[in-house]
């Protein structure tokens, strides 16, 4: 039972090992100690329904780091891309934390999402900021910060997005708040 | 009425707090409420204002009963559970019938469909025999919207009806589930209920859910209680000794406390009609 469900969530939770297991299911299989019923079932799981499941639980797990981050998520509409793409590839290991799940996951999430916003020029240059910002907010921490993420984040909550905000370096010390 | 039933109640939702904390059973608040334990982690204190106010059940999602092996994460959990406990005297605690995460530490963060073998029906079985010894509680168990069967598995009804007999717990029956589950899976959810083990049934669960582009139904917990959910509350006759509360979920579109606590009420009417 341990090798299958090890099989089965390895497969669901990680689109390059689905991807495989969709040319090659013996290959995959034969790297967990599976019995014949085991690899059987497995087998005999549709294709193309694990995959809806396997993104309908991405989906899932965006929609909660999304109420984490909804003022991040207003000014760069391609967050949400880019976490599911993040979290295709990177399987969530268990946490012992004591965060909510939404907010453990954007934790997870924030040095790779970060990184993606800073290096985006398309993106708003506060944007990977306002990120870290609404992140460390729910979670608790120390953000240096480039540019006055609070007069931003009002604005933002307001409807008003900051075109060409001046920097204005910043300090924010959070305690959590999920 | 007489025998365990306590009334309909909803999903604590942090966004209803102030309302609830304003309210009572008997002024305008739900008769029970439904809470999930990982939202007070951090806090438990903040539990003991809201247990003075309501009965409450507690609903966890990450127990995950059906994970093989190492049981450290889960018996780090029921501490925590415990310590809640503790503060709000749950009249029950629940689970799902389902998989969270692997034995080799993958965590998925929602729950996923177990393979219903005999293998597996021995493990639940003696993890909800554990879980309500540590808790000292009755403990039941939800079954969840399926996406495909695991093949070479037993029905989920004979699974579940094993189950509670063999662990002597209770049924969490979703009927938006069954329905769902039914709808997607082309089976008549009115006549499969009969298949479960209802004389076990301790709480129900309602929810609305919606229809994607796919034509594919989902358990969103989104949109008000379908008509068709609630009269399946009709065919559980068997539960009349059993039920002791029906909760309302909702996670989006909340809306305000009184519609959700006037579903609750709704559907409290219909079982004690």
């Amino acid at each position: 039972m341990q090798a299958f469900q090890d099989a089965f969530v390895a497969i669901v939770a990680d689109a390059a090992l689905r991807r495989r297991f969709r040319v090659e299911p013996d290959a995959v299989l034969d790297g967990f100690a599976l019995d014949a019923d085991a690899r059987a079932a497995l087998r005999g799981i549709p294709l193309d329904e694990l995959e809806r499941f396997a993104r309908s639980l991405v989906a899932k797990r965006w929609h909660e780091v999304a109420r984490i981050v909804p003022l991040t998520a207003r000014v760069a509409p391609s967050l949400g891309e880019r976490y599911r793409a993040w979290v295709a590839e990177h399987p969530a290991p268990v946490s012992l934390a004591l965060l909510s799940p939404g907010a453990a996951e954007a934790r997870r999430a924030l040095p790779a999402l970060h990184a993606a916003l800073a290096a985006d020029d398309a993106e708003a240059r506060y944007a990977a900021d306002l990120l870290a910002y609404e992140v460390i907010r729910a979670t608790g921490g120390e953000l240096r910060a480039r540019y006055d993420l609070d007069a931003i984040a009002h604005e933002v909550a307001r409807g008003l997005l900051s075109v060409d905000p001046e920097p204005a370096p910043r300090v924010y010390r959070f305690g959590r708040s999920t | 009425m007489s025998g365990p039933w306590r009334g309909a109640g909803i999903g604590y939702r942090h966004a209803h707090r102030a309302a609830l904390l304003a309210r009572t059973p008997s002024t305008g608040g739900p008769a029970v409420l439904e809470v999930m334990p990982d939202h007070f982690f951090a806090s438990p204190g903040a539990l003991a204002p809201l247990a003075e106010r309501y009965p409450i059940v507690f609903h966890d999602v990450g127990l995950s009963f059906a994970t093989a092996g190492d049981t450290s994460v889960a018996r780090d959990r029921l501490r925590r559970i415990a310590e809640l406990a503790a503060i709000a005297r749950p009249l029950l605690v629940s689970d799902h019938l389902a998989l969270t995460r692997s034995p080799a530490g993958i965590d998925l963060g929602h729950l996923a469909p177990v393979w219903r073998t005999e293998a597996a029906l021995a493990l639940i079985a003696d993890r909800l025999r554990a879980v309500a010894d540590l808790l000292q509680l009755p403990v039941a168990i939800e079954n969840i919207t399926a996406p495909f069967d695991i093949p070479g598995g037993m029905p989920e009804a004979e699974f579940l009806a094993r189950l509670v007999e063999r662990a002597g717990c209770g049924l969490l029956l979703d009927l938006a589930n069954l329905e769902i589950n039914g709808r997607n899976h082309g089976f008549d959810a009115r006549a499969r209920v009969h298949d479960y083990p209802l004389e076990a049934v301790v709480q129900v669960h309602l929810a609305g859910g919606f229809r994607d582009r796919a034509a594919v139904w989902i358990d969103s917990h989104s949109t008000p209680v379908a008509d068709t959910t609630f009269e399946l509350l009709r065919e559980l006759g068997r539960a009349r000794a059993s039920l002791v509360t029906i909760i309302v979920e909702r996670d989006d579109n909340l809306g305000d406390l009184g519609d959700l606590v006037a579903e609750a009420t709704a559907a409290a009417a219909r079982w004690t009609a």
